[in-house]
């Protein structure tokens, strides 16, 4: 994750390695090893969230469920979110570091996301709520992070940028949300975005 | 043109009614904030208070349904200017208080939605250029956590207006 590993970094993603091979709860674990303690840290754990999200996307669109309107703004978002992916792992090669594997197969995203709490599902999309519930569900993660990375970073442009970042990630909450109940109190619910869960 | 008293009453109505508290500790607890940061935040402010008097103002001559929506925005603004006013107090400092009035010029009900969507825009970009000079740590994603409801505001105003609700991967108040 960051050029300049520390001995406690090292030691850290070794134990991760070995408990994700064994298989006991390794996206838990190896995230906590890799807990962000640079910019190049922090970057890292934010890309790897922002691919979960591209994934929840292509999901959304080759079940075909959505209506040709939300298909519309859904491939719009998408664009904007590999936008996002490409931005940040330009920042992160910048600093040194190596951008985060993307998950093998859906089931290990799958697993990635229950990780961060998302429980819907990535197949089970039958009806516009179900895709409209993940993708909102994801593009809250994708809030989450940038809240944690705003309050890590220390690079003045880093910090900029992610906050430029945060900010497209909530007006896409409020467009889908917009989508899936089109109420105002529902679609900027709260005064504050993103945060500790 | 609308008077402090007005804007400040209105305000406080709509704080009184909003029920943010639990969530405003949550994203503020364990910010610190040092008395550098006073001036800063008490910029944002200033710029959270323009935006309140021109919602304030100009929500009554809105249609229905921008009305509703113009409630909504505004009651979240007031709280962003309430926990601003906190986070400076924090800080030892005292913040500004809102101007005696502000010219918002007379706006026809259509430029209404323009003047308040080129004020979100102001925020947006004010919060943008000064979250990296707060103090480092939970202080900064406070700030940011308001950011990123203006940004909201912004797209809920676009397509008020018939615009794109998000024309950019990266948010800025300029689009």
């Amino acid at each position: 994750m960051d050029c300049s590993s520390t001995r406690r970094e090292l030691v850290g993603s070794a134990m991760a390695a070995a408990v994700g091979a064994s298989g006991l709860l390794g996206a838990d674990l190896a995230e906590a090893a890799a807990a962000p303690r640079s910019d190049a840290g922090v970057l890292w754990r934010t890309l790897k969230i922002e691919r979960l999200v591209v994934i929840a996307y292509r999901e959304v669109l080759s079940s075909g469920t959505l209506s040709p309107a939300n298909t519309h703004k859904v491939q719009a978002i998408l664009g904007q979110e590999l936008q996002h992916v490409a931005i940040v792992e330009r920042a992160l090669k910048k600093l040194g570091g190596t951008p985060p594997p993307a998950p093998r197969d859906l089931p290990a995203a799958q697993r990635a996301l229950a990780s961060h709490h998302v429980t819907a599902s990535l197949t089970d999309l039958h009806t516009q709520t179900q895709c409209l519930r993940l993708l909102v569900d994801t593009e809250t993660l994708a809030e989450d992070a940038y809240f944690v990375a705003i309050e890590k970073l220390m690079d003045p442009a880093l910090l900029r940028l992610c906050a430029q970042i945060m900010g497209c990630e909530a007006q896409h909450w409020t467009v889908l949300s917009s989508a899936r109940h089109g109420d105002i109190k529902i679609t900027v619910p709260y005064p504050f975005v993103g945060g500790p869960t | 043109m609308v008077d402090r008293r007005t804007a400040l009453a209105g305000g406080a109505l709509l704080l009184a009614g909003c029920g943010s508290s639990t969530l405003r500790s949550k994203v503020k607890k364990g910010a610190k904030v040092t008395p550098s940061d006073v001036d800063i935040l008490n910029r944002l402010l200033e710029v959270e208070y323009y935006a309140i008097a021109a919602y304030t103002a100009g929500t009554p001559f809105l249609s229905h349904h921008d009305r509703d929506a113009a409630k909504q925005l505004l009651g979240q603004d007031v709280t962003h200017a309430s926990t601003l006013a906190g986070l400076i107090k924090q800080g030892g400092g005292k913040a500004v208080s809102p101007q005696p009035s502000y010219d918002l010029g007379r706006p026809s009900a259509p430029e209404i939605l323009a003047l308040l969507h080129t004020l979100e825009g102001r925020q947006l970009d004010a919060y943008l250029a000064m979250i990296p000079l707060l103090s480092p740590g939970r202080l900064r994603s406070t700030a940011a956590a308001i950011m990123a409801n203006d940004a909201q505001h912004l797209a809920v105003l676009r397509v008020a207006l018939g615009r794109p609700p998000v024309p950019s991967p990266l948010a800025s108040g300029r689009e």
